[in-house]
């Protein structure tokens, strides 16, 4: 309730600044904002392909994906054919499991969150909390460096006190010529590197140009990482509230 | 030497009443101290017995590094060669293939957390006890591949009753996420809350199907007589293991499968030390002035000795000799005593019952107080307690050695 009056108050202010700083310096905040809405939109949908590396095996799966916001998320695996129609529907913080093996629903409990999902270096708790990092993080630009022979704002993320938030702090490079982010590094509350994550290959998906391969290296364990490559994607396109339902989770492979 | 052992068996009894207490000083710490020990050394022999016996196993083996860092992919086959090296070692009572391995547990809305334990009960029944720890239901046959037993808590927290139908998810060792469908045959209580909130047992071959894991296994625990066994088997099994070229697998014995458990005991133990070091400083105080009284109540009489022509030597052999009279007297009865209640504690275990009983199992032990009777303890206690007997007579054995005849005659 609290967040929602905070949020309530500070997003039509931080509009205010937006609109008043145009022109202007650009402040942290307003970058990353602004980054975070050119990736996102306000819906989506698309197919990628994730690729998991570990020492002991390296495997790729296909997904489709529908996307409102931070709220809503359905992704459905289409290949191998082992995992094929699994899905994962995620409705604000909790997720659900459909398996089509055994076809059967589970939600996945609270002390499930920090499980590898789907077997990649994400945890499903990265899929809940996929939060706005404007809401939950302090920002200042803490330098301008080259990532990928781009020009880039090194912009550093302090959690606010109250935030839910795993990480102690993040950095975050955003392109200046585009304002896409090239890299993230996620560091833990003792200061850790515990991942990062690397933003490449740009490409022009409809009316947007996104990264089309999102690299994220675990530096907790040596070798693992886990790619997830854009194939097709489109964005705010109309999507039906019906599509994050379970009588849609739980149906075949007939959309 | 005779004359000084006549003499001083003598002095010993010139006094008798002081001396009677002195000798049951010294019994009853004798006494105490090998209770102790003797109880110390039963009731964590004996927890650790039943611990081991009922699950993990006096020894594992496993893929080296396996302990540290648990994770599918350190797995070996099985069975094969692993098999026959270990059926071959002398003294094992049994062997169990094992696959452990976190998973997800869903039965209609509700979902948990769980261990997964693939086993083969047969193999299980031979050297280990906790399918005896049924709940409720019963046991899968070794032919089952679709029927689960759950920690009875478990079962509590999916609002599931036995014969319900559930479905397993788990990630396998090819990272694919397996599910399969299995039938609640029973529960178990096994008084841990990791295995009570946590545990699903399944076949060995389901296991296999549902994680990717064909003909492998993560873990062999084996069953030795008693634990004064382990060491010897751990050494021999690890030989045989690097004999035949398996030098990827480690042999651990239950201190290091079950860290928590010998850290457990060894704090005890600390506390049973701080204690019986307290009572030997009290004993060796007792016996240092009994010794002192006696002594220098007598130093006229050896003043004379000294006079006449007595050696001084022979005035200190002498004090000594009476210390040792009294000191071996009390460790003896001391040692009898201790010994006789630790031997008839190991047969009849005191055991408790009501609330008592609930709070020891609670925490995983055994309401039971059982000692050992070993005769290691009576003679380490015996040579303890010799030692501060004849270590607390060194001063007034001093004071004699230093004493002049005429000053020994005119003391008062």
């Amino acid at each position: 309730m609290v967040r929602r009056i905070i949020r309530a108050v500070v997003v039509p202010v931080a509009l205010i600044h937006i609109v008043a700083g145009e022109g202007a310096a650009q402040t942290a905040e307003q970058i990353v904002k602004r980054s975070e809405d050119l990736l996102k939109g306000v819906s989506s949908k698309g197919r990628f392909r994730m690729t998991i590396v570990t020492p002991d095996y390296t495997r790729s799966m296909e997904m489709r994906a529908w996307w409102v916001g931070n709220q809503k998320a359905l992704i459905e695996i289409t290949s191998p054919r082992r995992e094929a129609g699994n899905k994962t529907l995620k409705v604000n913080n909790e997720l659900w499991m459909y398996l089509r093996n055994t076809e059967t629903t589970i939600k996945i409990p609270p002390s499930m969150m920090l499980q590898s999902w789907n077997g990649s270096d994400f945890t499903n708790d990265d899929l809940v909390r996929e939060s706005s990092l404007v809401e939950d993080y302090t920002m200042r630009i803490a330098a301008e460096e080259t990532v990928d022979g781009e020009l880039c704002w090194k912009i550093e993320l302090l959690p606010k006190p109250t935030a839910p938030v795993v990480w102690g702090r993040i950095f975050h490079w955003i392109r200046k010529k585009d304002l896409l982010p090239a890299r993230t590094e996620y560091f833990d509350e003792k200061g850790a590197l515990m991942r990062t994550m690397l933003y490449q290959n740009v490409k022009r998906f409809g009316n947007r140009a996104v990264p089309s391969n999102w690299l994220m290296v675990n530096n907790t364990k040596p070798n693992h990482s886990t790619e997830f490559q854009y194939l097709e994607a489109q964005f705010d396109i109309p999507l039906s509230d019906r599509i994050f339902s379970f009588q849609e989770l739980e149906k075949g492979r007939n959309r | 030497m005779n004359l000084l052992l006549k003499l001083g068996w003598r002095n010993v009894w010139r006094n008798k009443r002081r001396s009677i207490l002195t000798i049951l000083a010294i019994t009853f710490a004798t006494f105490f101290t090998v209770v102790m020990r003797g109880l110390g050394i039963g009731v964590w022999e004996y927890n650790v017995q039943n611990t081991v016996e009922l699950f993990s196993g006096y020894l594992q083996v496993q893929r080296s590094g396996y302990q540290d860092n648990p994770s599918l992919n350190k797995s070996f086959p099985f069975p094969g060669s692993i098999e026959e090296i270990v059926r071959a070692e002398e003294g094992i009572k049994g062997y169990a293939p094992r696959i452990l391995a976190d998973g997800l547990i869903s039965y209609r809305e509700n979902s948990s957390g769980a261990a997964i334990f693939g086993i083969d009960p047969n193999k299980e029944r031979q050297g280990f006890r906790f399918h005896q720890r049924l709940n409720g239901g019963r046991f899968f046959e070794s032919h089952s591949r679709d029927e689960v037993v759950l920690g009875y808590k478990l079962l509590d927290n999916l609002k599931a009753r036995i014969g319900d139908t559930l479905v397993i998810l788990a990630q396998g060792r090819d990272g694919v996420m397996g599910n399969l469908r299995f039938r609640i045959s029973g529960t178990m209580k096994l008084g841990s809350p990791e295995f009570d909130a946590m545990a699903a047992f399944m076949h060995l071959n389901a296991a296999q199907e549902l994680l990717a894991m064909e003909g492998r296994v993560n873990v062999v625990a084996v069953s030795v007589v008693d634990l004064k066994a382990v060491d010897k088997a751990v050494e021999h099994l690890a030989g045989s293991l690097q004999r035949a070229q398996l030098d990827n697998l480690a042999v651990l014995p239950w201190e290091e499968v079950l860290p928590e458990l010998k850290q457990a005991m060894d704090f005890d133990k600390i506390g049973d030390w701080i204690f019986l070091w307290t009572l030997i400083i009290i004993v060796t105080f007792g016996i240092l002035n009994t010794v002192l009284m006696s002594v220098t109540e007598r130093f006229r009489e050896f003043g004379v000795s000294l006079a006449i022509g007595m050696q001084p030597k022979k005035l200190v052999t002498l004090v000594f000799l009476e210390t040792s009279v009294l000191a071996l007297i009390g460790i003896v009865t001391g040692c009898i005593t201790g010994q006789l209640l630790n031997m008839y504690l190991e047969t009849h275990p005191i055991t408790f019952t009501g609330e008592f009983a609930q709070i020891y199992e609670e925490y995983g032990f055994l309401p039971q107080i059982v000692a050992a009777s070993r005769i290691t303890i009576v003679l380490t206690v015996a040579g303890l307690m010799l030692l501060i007997a004849l270590l607390s007579c060194l001063y007034p054995a001093y004071r004699v050695s230093k004493l002049e005849p005429l000053k020994g005659i005119r003391y008062t």
